[in-house]
């Protein structure tokens, strides 16, 4: 291997030890600099052409943003928590946690990836975005604004915010919850569709996405009634075989739901 | 950027650009070279190391990521005890067959070894974890094998 190591042309890479100070980087570079997280996204578009910022703000020194609170009815959790602790910490409170988030890339991409990256990122095959719109997150921006996760996800697109924290109201005790992927490949592979259903009294959830469709909610009083709704929607996908990736990771997330125990 | 982290047990100062991959800085600067490289994407494993303790993708980790860090390479995990018994157990199940992704194997089984002797580790979270390293030759049922042996259960 006589090849030069390619490094991309970054002149500045900073460990701010503060909301505040990360906040007032970011105001400096007008744009030009990327904040990262678990990086586990962003390295990869770093060493792509064109994809070279000013700058890199790395916010792993940010106490804060490494946070979980418990509260009464929610949980506070920081930007910075990795996939992997998060799956770990929910678990109890969240049962569709566990299977939900470890389908995420793979186990090491889980223990450095972070919750807030991911969400900022957007990618519409994301299982943590399909998880925190099912649980109706409401996410607190750097600023202290709280903003409902779809919002925040339409928003993405223009340019990836800058997240303190992922508040996630806790679900009914005797909430029956389910979750399903199609995948390619078990471990690393791309998404073909996943949903995830959540059956309480009189009131039934169902939280899909495929193919480069984001995920998007659907409510009904049970889960035939779930199908019946997605089967309307399912003009939002991009293509016969995806709407029927849909509609089997449907079926199987409302399956695993009647199924559960309360 | 100076870096100060632990490197296989070893407090070290390296020099390099914050955003050099650690991948790179291993294999190119630091000639640590039992770390492979395939993919870059962190979808092949064969550049795992262990980083405080846990697995992670080397090509996704930034130099600048690695200050105040202990990082743990596949010579690391060979210098120290378990490699014997993982070595053991790999010849004997006919767990690799080209080699390419092994390294990444031996760091992936050194951290489960570890975790699992804290709290013991479920089968799907076992396999879960040997299904983050593409191996392209075994089939992964040897491997799948070995690490069973390894963590003494049943096949």
């Amino acid at each position: 291997m006589d090849d030069p190591v390619p490094v991309p042309a970054v002149p500045d890479y900073f460990l701010p030890a503060t909301i505040a100070e990360a906040g007032d980087l970011l105001a400096r570079h007008d744009g030009r600099a990327r904040l990262l997280a678990g990086g586990q996204t962003l390295i990869p578009e770093l060493y792509r052409p064109g994809g070279t910022p000013a700058a890199l703000i790395d916010l792993r020194r940010i106490a804060e943003l490494g946070r979980i609170e418990w509260r009464a009815d929610h949980v506070e959790i920081g930007a910075m928590v990795t996939i992997a602790a998060a799956r770990a910490e929910l678990a109890r409170a969240f049962p569709v946690a566990a299977p939900c988030l470890g389908h995420v890339a793979n186990s090491a991409v889980r223990n450095r990836a972070t919750l807030g990256g991911s969400l900022a990122l957007a990618d519409p095959a994301s299982e943590i975005s399909t998880f925190l719109l099912a649980h109706d997150a409401g996410i607190i921006l750097a600023g202290g604004e709280l903003c409902p996760v779809d919002q925040l996800i339409a928003g993405c697109a223009d340019a990836p915010p800058f997240i303190r924290a992922i508040r996630l109201p806790l679900p009914a005790a005797h909430e029956r919850s389910g979750f399903a992927e199609i995948l390619r490949r078990r471990s690393g592979g791309r998404s073909l569709a996943m949903a995830l259903a959540r059956l309480g009294a009189g009131r039934a959830r169902l939280t899909v996405s495929g193919g480069t469709c984001q995920p998007f909610r659907i409510e009904a009083t049970d889960g035939p009634a779930l199908l019946d709704a997605l089967v309307a929607r399912s003009s939002a996908f991009d293509g016969p075989s995806t709407r029927a990736w849909a509609l089997a990771a449907a079926r199987r997330a409302i399956a695993t739901a009647e199924n559960a125990a309360c | 950027m100076l870096i100060n982290c632990t490197l296989n047990g070893r407090d070290t100062a390296i020099e390099a650009a914050a955003t050099t991959r650690l991948s790179a800085l291993l294999r190119e600067t630091l000639g640590l070279t039992g770390t492979h490289v395939a993919c870059d994407e962190g979808v092949c494993g064969s550049c795992t190391v262990l980083l405080d303790g846990s697995a992670a993708r080397a090509c996704l980790t930034l130099a600048g990521q690695c200050d105040g860090v202990a990082i743990e390479t596949v010579e690391g995990v060979a210098a120290g005890e378990t490699f014997e018994t993982i070595a053991d157990a790999f010849l004997r199940h006919n767990a690799l067959q080209c080699g390419f992704c092994t390294p990444g194997f031996v760091t992936t089984v050194a951290a489960m070894l570890r975790d699992d002797a804290r709290e013991r580790l479920g089968d799907a979270e076992v396999e879960a974890r040997i299904s983050s390293v593409a191996c392209r030759c075994t089939g992964y049922l040897p491997i799948v094998a070995a690490v069973r042996d390894l963590l003494g259960r049943d096949r």
